[in-house]
């Protein structure tokens, strides 16, 4: 069993994706092996009100409800966003929110982006934090977000100490830093941008948070799922207990997946 | 002879568009630094298990082989 805790559905404005349909993408998953993906809208990124794109995802995610998870998104500078949230979250059983502040024009650290994580937490649920979206190198002029800093995570962890934190497609993760910040035995991270043969980049993440701090994740479409497969298969001693938990373990107890 | 290499080629379905291109034979494994990514390229490319051998090593091996005859 694998779980892919770093997906998205739908079109990028920079660029054309593949497999980004609900049933494509599940077809994608089958030809690479993958029972299920938490899966985000990029819709509701660049959409001017996010909301219409949670109910995008959900609608399109509930023919696939065995295999898709969808996760809400909130932009806390959008009028009603409360209003969109407790939708996701009390009706539609949404189990992780995801902030973009670099794409919705706020940080963590302001009015907005407070009132966006103290409700998050109050929910119970954890924040999904994407590093960046995009390659940098290349990029459509208009594709001007700058990547999250890991300063405004450590500061949100240190700021709400019950908040569960999912990391993905980040790279450049100091272990250390997240464990001064509070944030071990909260936070799960996913292998997308993190190397695992020459820069050993979860070994070192695993002795610092425990393996439990650790998932599989491909940022599909955007990118290829066989790299992080790769990745998942070459993690240098890895009991078979270890392989299971960052296959899919860590990810269903983090999202308390049926 | 032209070859391309599989690091400086963006995603699985370039690799394919360089096999149709150009054939299978013309294209090299390398890292450029990025083990996974690379070796997942190839896997993730729509190529036929030979293709695959081909590109991960026949290819150069065939390049050495004929600078020792």
């Amino acid at each position: 069993m694998i779980i892919d805790v770093n997906a998205f559905l739908g079109h990028y404005p920079f660029r054309q994706l593949r497999n980004n349909s609900a049933a494509a993408f599940v077809a994608h998953l089958d030809r690479n092996g993958i029972d299920r993906a938490v899966v985000s809208s990029l819709h509701a990124v660049f959409y001017r009100d996010a909301h219409r794109g949670n109910e995008e995802l959900f609608a399109e995610t509930r023919a696939h409800a065995s295999r898709l998870i969808p996760v809400a998104t909130v932009n806390p500078k959008y009028v009603g966003w409360e209003r969109d949230l407790a939708e996701c979250v009390e009706q539609w059983k949404m189990k992780v929110v995801t902030l973009l502040p670099e794409h919705h024009g706020y940080s963590l650290a302001d009015a907005q982006g407070r009132a966006a994580l103290a409700k998050i937490a109050e929910y119970g649920l954890p924040v999904l934090l994407t590093q960046r979206l995009e390659d940098r190198r290349q990029r459509h002029a208009f594709d001007r977000a700058e990547d999250l800093q890991l300063n405004a995570v450590l500061e949100a962890a240190q700021a709400y100490p019950r908040l569960k934190f999912m990391l993905v497609n980040w790279a450049g993760l100091d272990g250390k830093r997240l464990v001064d910040a509070g944030i071990k035995g909260r936070c799960l991270i996913d292998l997308a941008r993190l190397q695992v043969v020459f820069r050993k980049d979860v070994p070192k993440l695993i002795e610092t948070l425990g393996v439990e701090a650790i998932a599989f994740g491909s940022h599909a479409p955007f990118d290829y799922i066989g790299g992080s497969l790769v990745k998942l298969a070459n993690i240098e001693t890895l009991r078979p207990a270890d392989y299971e938990a960052i296959a899919w373990r860590n990810a269903a107890r983090f999202l308390d997946l049926p | 002879m032209i070859a391309v290499e599989a690091a400086s080629v963006p995603r699985p379905h370039a690799i394919k568009r360089c096999v149709r291109e150009l054939g299978h034979e013309r294209v090299l494994f390398a890292t450029d630094a990025t083990m996974e990514g690379c070796v997942g390229k190839v896997l993730s490319a729509d190529l036929t298990s030979e293709q695959r051998e081909d590109i991960f090593w026949r290819n150069f091996q065939r390049i050495l082989d004929r600078r020792t005859a």
